[in-house]
C-alpha cells in the first residue's frame, strides 16, 4: 500500500466544493479542501437567487446567509405583458437572495468544523494518476508542492479543469455559455417582494435581464446573453436598460461572469475524479441557476466518496452511482429545460408575446409549472408541438 | 491528447497576432477560460495568462469575454 496525505482532496471552494467537504469529512474521511481565491465567495459571480426548499432540505438556515426574502416572480415580456408566478412555481432560483460572500464562507467553515482542511490562494495546478491514486500539484503563494489522495472532487466552477486533466471534455461552446454582466445597484424603485425577468432579444439576446432584491432600493441588476447571438457583449445590453428605467440608480459592484447552459454531460466521473456544480455544467439551462444543483452533487459526491472509500474501488465504473444520483435527482430537469432554452432561442420578440399574452389570465398561485406548460401549448399548438412529449 | 486545432496560426483565414487582455477592464470571471477548448488560457487568481503557443486564435473568449476586455492584435509575422 502507497502512503496518502487525504482520502479525497476536494478542488474549488463554492458551495458545490465546500458542501462535498462537509458531507465527505461528517462521514469520516480525510479531507483538504483547496481554493485558489484569498477570499472565500468573494468576488461574487452570481445573483444569489436561490430556493427556499434546497437551503432547508440541507442546512439549518441562518439569518445572515439572507439579504431578501421574496414570494414569487414577475416576468415581463418585450411589449410589457406581466405574468406573476409564486416562488413555489418558479422552481429553484426564487425563494431567498442570498448574500454569498457570507454563505459560501459558512459552507467552508461547516466543512472546516466537520474536519475538513482548508486551504485558500492555493491552486491546484496540474494533477496525475498514480497507481491507485492521484496526486495534484498544488501552488500556495509561490511555493509549489504535491498532495496524493485516493479520490479527487472537481468543484472548480465554469472554468474547470480538473475535468479535462481526468480526461473529461468539458469545454463550452460558444454557443452555450451565457455571458453575464451583473451591477449591484442602490436608490433604486422596485417591487422587492418579487424577483423580476425581463424576456425578449430586445433586453437581451439569447438570454434574459434580471434584478434580484437585496433589500428595499437596493438589488442584482444583471443580464446574461448569447455571444452567438449578439456582438455587443451584455454590458451595452445593461447599460441600456439601465438609463431608460433606472438612471437614478448608483453602481456599487460590479460582477462578470459565465454560466455554462450546456445541458447535462453524459458522465460527470472518471477514475478517482468526480465533478461538481458548474464543473460538471450542472446549472440550469433554462434559467442559469446554479447554486441549488451544486449543493446537491456536493452532497451526493460526499456520499459517493464514502461508499468509495469503504470499497477500496476509486474505478470509474463504481463510481458511476454518482452519475445516477445526480441524474436521478435533477438530470431530467437539465434535459427537459435545455430543450425548453433551445426553443426560446427560435423565438422572435413576437413569438414571445404572443405565448406570454396566452397565459396572462391565469391565476398562478395555483397552477403548476407543468399544467401552465400543457395550457400554454394548447393555447399555441402550432408554435409548441414538439414540446408536447415533455409535459403531457 | 488534442485534436489538431480547426485553424491554425498560419492557416486558412490568414490570422497572425496575438491575443491581449486589457487588465483595466477584466473582472477575472473566467469565462474565457471555459470556452478555450486549447487549453490555451489560465487565470492565476485575478490574471489571465495566455499559452501563446497552444493559443490558435480561434476568438471563442473574445466573444465570451463579459467585459470585452480581449483582443486580438497584429504581430510582426
Ligand atoms: C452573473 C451570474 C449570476 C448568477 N446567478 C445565479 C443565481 O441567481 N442563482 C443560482 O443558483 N446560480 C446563479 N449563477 C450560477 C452560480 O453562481 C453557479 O452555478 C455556482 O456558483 C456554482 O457553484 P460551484 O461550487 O460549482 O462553483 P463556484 O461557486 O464557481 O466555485 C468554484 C471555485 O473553484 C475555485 N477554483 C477554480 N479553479 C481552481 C483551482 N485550479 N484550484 C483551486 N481552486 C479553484 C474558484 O476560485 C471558485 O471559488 C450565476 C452565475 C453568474 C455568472
Ligand atoms: S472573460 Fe474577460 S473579464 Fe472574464 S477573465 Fe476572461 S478576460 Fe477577464
Ligand atoms: S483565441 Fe481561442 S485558443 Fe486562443 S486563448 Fe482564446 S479561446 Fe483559447
Amino acid at each position: 500500500m502507497q502512503d496518502y496525505d487525504y482520502d479525497v482532496i476536494i478542488v474549488g471552494a463554492g458551495p458545490g466544493g465546500s458542501m462535498a467537504a462537509k458531507t465527505a469529512a461528517e462521514a469520516g474521511l480525510d479531507v483538504l479542501l483547496i481554493e485558489k481565491r484569498q477570499e472565500i465567495g468573494a468576488p461574487v459571480r452570481c445573483a444569489e437567487g436561490v430556493s427556499r426548499e434546497v437551503l432547508e432540505e440541507f442546512f439549518e438556515i441562518e439569518k445572515s446567509w439572507i439579504a431578501k426574502e421574496v414570494v414569487g416572480a414577475i416576468i415581463y415580456s418585450p411589449d410589457g405583458t406581466q405574468i406573476k408566478m409564486t416562488a413555489k412555481m418558479a422552481g429553484n432560483e426564487v425563494g431567498f437572495v442570498l448574500e454569498r460572500k457570507i454563505f459560501d464562507r459558512a459552507l467552508a467553515r461547516m466543512a472546516a468544523r466537520a474536519g475538513a482542511d482548508v486551504l485558500v490562494k492555493t491552486t491546484a495546478t496540474s494533477m496525475k494518476r498514480s497507481e491507485n491514486g492521484v496526486e495534484v500539484e498544488l501552488r500556495r503563494m509561490g511555493e509549489r508542492f504535491s498532495m496524493k489522495s485516493k479520490l479527487v472532487i472537481g468543484a472548480d466552477g465554469v472554468e474547470s479543469r480538473v475535468g479535462k486533466w481526468a480526461g473529461i471534455d468539458t469545454t463550452v461552446k460558444i454557443g452555450e455559455i451565457e455571458s453575464c454582466v451583473q451591477y449591484l445597484m442602490t436608490g433604486i424603485e422596485f417591487d422587492a417582494d418579487y424577483t423580476h425577468f425581463w424576456l425578449g432579444n430586445r433586453y437581451a439576446p439569447g438570454g434574459y435581464i434580471w434584478l434580484f432584491p437585496k433589500g428595499e432600493n437596493t438589488a442584482n441588476v444583471g443580464i446574461g446573453v448569447l455571444p452567438t447571438k449578439t456582438k455587443k457583449g451584455p454590458k451595452s445590453h445593461l447599460d441600456k436598460f439601465i438609463e431608460e428605467r433606472y438612471p437614478e440608480g448608483e453602481i456599487i459592484e460590479v460582477v462578470a461572469g459565465g454560466v455554462p447552459v450546456t445541458g447535462p454531460i453524459e458522465t460527470a466521473v472518471a477514475d478517482n475524479v468526480m465533478l461538481v456544480g458548474d464543473a460538471a455544467r450542472h446549472a440550469d439551462p433554462m434559467t442559469g441557476g446554479g447554486i441549488a444543483n451544486a449543493i446537491k452533487g456536493g452532497y451526493f459526491a460526499g456520499k459517493v466518496a464514502k461508499e468509495a472509500i469503504d470499497a477500496n474501488d476509486f474505478s470509474k465504473e463504481f463510481l458511476r452511482r454518482y452519475d445516477e444520483m445526480w441524474k436521478n435527482d435533477f438530470g431530467e430537469t437539465l434535459r427537459r429545460n435545455k430543450i425548453i432554452q433551445k426553443k426560446m432561442l427560435k423565438m422572435d420578440d413576437e413569438t414571445i408575446n404572443k405565448l406570454m399574452k396566452s397565459i396572462s389570465g391565469y391565476d398562478l398561485e395555483q397552477i403548476s409549472f407543468r399544467r401552465l406548460m400543457i395550457e400554454m401549448i394548447k393555447k399555441n399548438p402550432r408554435l409548441l408541438w414538439d414540446l408536447r412529449d415533455l409535459f403531457f | 491528447m488534442i485534436a489538431l486545432p480547426e485553424q491554425k496560426k498560419d492557416g486558412k483565414n490568414n490570422e497572425t497576432g496575438k491575443i491581449v487582455i486589457d487588465r483595466y477592464k477584466c473582472a477575472y470571471c473566467a469565462a474565457c477560460i471555459a470556452v478555450c477548448k486549447y487549453d490555451a488560457n489560465v487565470l492565476i487568481e485575478t490574471f489571465v495568462y495566455i499559452d501563446e503557443e497552444k493559443c490558435t486564435l480561434c476568438k471563442a473568449c473574445v466573444r465570451a469575454c463579459p467585459m470585452q476586455a480581449i483582443e486580438i492584435i497584429e504581430t510582426e509575422s
